[in-house]
C-alpha cells in the first residue's frame, strides 16, 4: 500500500467520522427533545417527502445512473489500489548511457546475499528479494537464527553482507531491511543426528 | 571483497504494523462501491414516464427513506444516535492515529531488526542457559522484556544472574528493552522482581 492510498483512507475515514459524529449528536439531541434549543424550528416528526419528491423528478434517473456508475468505479479503483505492487524490474546500473546500458536483476543479487547470510554461524536459513516499499527500492531479507545466536555478531555479519551487496548493486538509492527471526528451539533438540 | 568504500546499504524506513486503518480503508471503499451500485440500480430500473416499476420492484432509496418517515423523538433515536457518535469517535481515532511501530533495530544501522516476539525467544534462551534455572519463558514489548524463571533455589542470586544474562544477550539492540525477571523457586513461591535500566 502506498502512502497516497493510505492518505485517501485516512481522509475518507475522517470525513465519515465527522458525518457520523454530527448525525449521532443531532439524533441524541433530537431524540431527547433538546434540539429546539439550538434550532428553534426543528421538526417534531421526520418527513421524507422531500426525498421522495426528488426521486420522482424527471432528471433523477440519468443523474442517479451516472452518479452510481462513477461512485462504483471510483470505489473499485480505490479498493484495487490497496493491492500491493512490489515488483521491481531490472536495476539500471551507473555508466548506462546512449551508447549502451547495463542493468542488473537486483532480485538475484539479493537472493545470493541472503544465501551468504544463511552460511553465517547461528543462522538456520535466510531468504531475500527486492521489492518496492513506500517509494523506496528495498533489499528485503529475512533470516532465522537459533535461540542462542549472538545478536551482536549477527549484526556485524549483516553489515558485511550488506556492504558486499551495496558494491554489487552499486546504486545509492537501494535500501536494506533484514528481519531477524529467532527460532523456538535449539537444533540439537529438533534435529536427529 | 576488497575496496576502500565498504559501506552497507542504508536502512529502509522502519517496518510498521498496519493498524486498524489497514482494514477500515478497504471497508470504506467497498461501502462506496455498494452505494454506487444502489444508485445505479435505481437509475437503470426506474420507470420512465408512468409505466411503473417492472415486476413489482421498488426503488431501494424510496424503501430506505419511507422506513423512517414519520419518525418521532424517542429513546430508540437516542440510542441510535449514541451508537453513531461512538462509531464516529472510533473512526476519528483510527483516521488520526499513527501506525504502530513494531521493530526493534539492531545496532550498526544495517536495517536489521527483530520483532518483540523474537526478542522474547532470545531472552528466554538466555535465561535457560543460567545455572540454577530449570525452565524459563519470556514475553516482550518494544520497551520491556519480562522473564519468568523457575529456579532450583536462591532466588535473588539466580535472579541477578538471569537479569545480566538477558541484558547481555539483548545488548546488540539499538534500544535494549528494560529487563524484568520473576523467579519462582521449586521450594516455594519466591517471587521477586528485578528491574533493569535502559543501558
Amino acid at each position: 500500500m502506498t502512502r497516497r492510498v493510505l492518505g485517501w483512507d485516512r481522509t475518507a475515514a475522517l470525513l465519515v467520522a465527522l458525518v457520523l459524529l454530527a448525525l449521532g449528536v443531532a439524533a441524541v439531541l433530537w431524540g431527547a427533545g433538546q434540539l429546539t434549543r439550538l434550532w428553534p424550528s426543528a421538526p417534531q416528526q421526520l418527513s421524507t417527502t422531500p426525498a421522495t419528491d426528488l426521486y420522482g423528478q424527471s432528471w433523477w434517473r440519468p443523474v442517479s445512473t451516472a452518479a452510481g456508475a462513477v461512485l462504483a468505479l471510483l470505489g473499485l479503483w480505490w479498493l484495487l489500489a490497496h493491492l500491493p505492487r512490489t515488483r521491481v524490474g531490472a536495476l539500471r546500473l551507473p555508466g548506462s548511457g546512449p551508447a549502451g546500458r547495463s542493468s542488473l536483476d537486483g532480485g538475484s543479487a539479493v537472493a545470493v546475499a541472503a544465501d551468504v547470510l544463511g552460511e553465517v554461524p547461528g543462522v538456520r536459513s535466510a531468504t531475500g528479494r527486492l521489492r518496492e516499499h513506500r517509494g523506496q527500492v528495498v533489499a528485503e531479507m529475512s533470516l532465522t537464527a537459533g535461540p542462542h545466536a549472538d545478536l551482536g555478531a549477527l549484526a556485524r555479519s549483516v553489515e558485511d553482507v550488506s556492504a558486499d551487496l551495496a558494491q554489487v548493486l552499486s546504486r545509492d538509492d537501494v535500501r536494506a531491511r533484514v528481519r531477524v527471526r529467532v527460532a523456538r528451539q535449539d537444533p540439537s533438540t529438533s534435529r536427529v543426528t | 571483497m576488497t575496496g576502500g568504500d565498504r559501506r552497507p546499504l542504508r536502512p529502509a524506513a522502519q517496518r510498521t504494523g498496519a493498524g486498524p486503518i489497514g482494514w477500515v480503508g478497504p471497508l470504506l471503499a467497498v461501502l462506496l462501491v455498494l452505494a454506487g451500485l444502489v444508485l445505479l440500480r435505481d437509475g437503470v430500473f426506474a420507470p420512465a414516464g408512468s409505466t411503473g416499476w417492472p415486476g413489482g420492484q421498488q426503488s431501494w432509496l424510496t424503501t430506505a427513506t419511507t422506513g423512517v418517515d414519520g419518525l418521532a423523538p424517542s429513546a430508540g433515536v437516542v440510542v441510535v444516535g449514541v451508537v453513531a457518535a461512538l462509531l464516529g469517535l472510533y473512526l476519528l481515532v483510527v483516521a488520526l492515529r499513527r501506525r504502530p511501530r513494531r521493530a526493534l533495530p539492531l545496532t550498526g544501522g544495517s536495517g536489521a531488526y527483530l520483532l518483540a516476539s523474537d526478542v522474547a525467544r532470545r531472552a528466554g534462551a538466555a535465561a535457560r542457559d543460567v545455572d540454577g534455572v530449570l525452565d524459563a519463558s519470556a514475553s516482550a514489548t518494544r520497551s520491556r522484556v519480562t522473564v519468568s524463571a523457575r529456579t532450583t533455589g536462591d532466588g535473588a542470586g539466580v535472579r541477578d544472574a538471569v537479569t545480566s544474562a538477558v541484558r547481555d544477550a539483548l545488548a546488540a539492540l539499538e534500544r535494549p528493552p528494560a529487563v524484568r525477571v520473576r523467579t519462582t523457586s521449586t521450594s516455594g513461591s519466591d517471587v521477586s522482581d528485578g528491574r533493569g535500566d535502559l543501558t
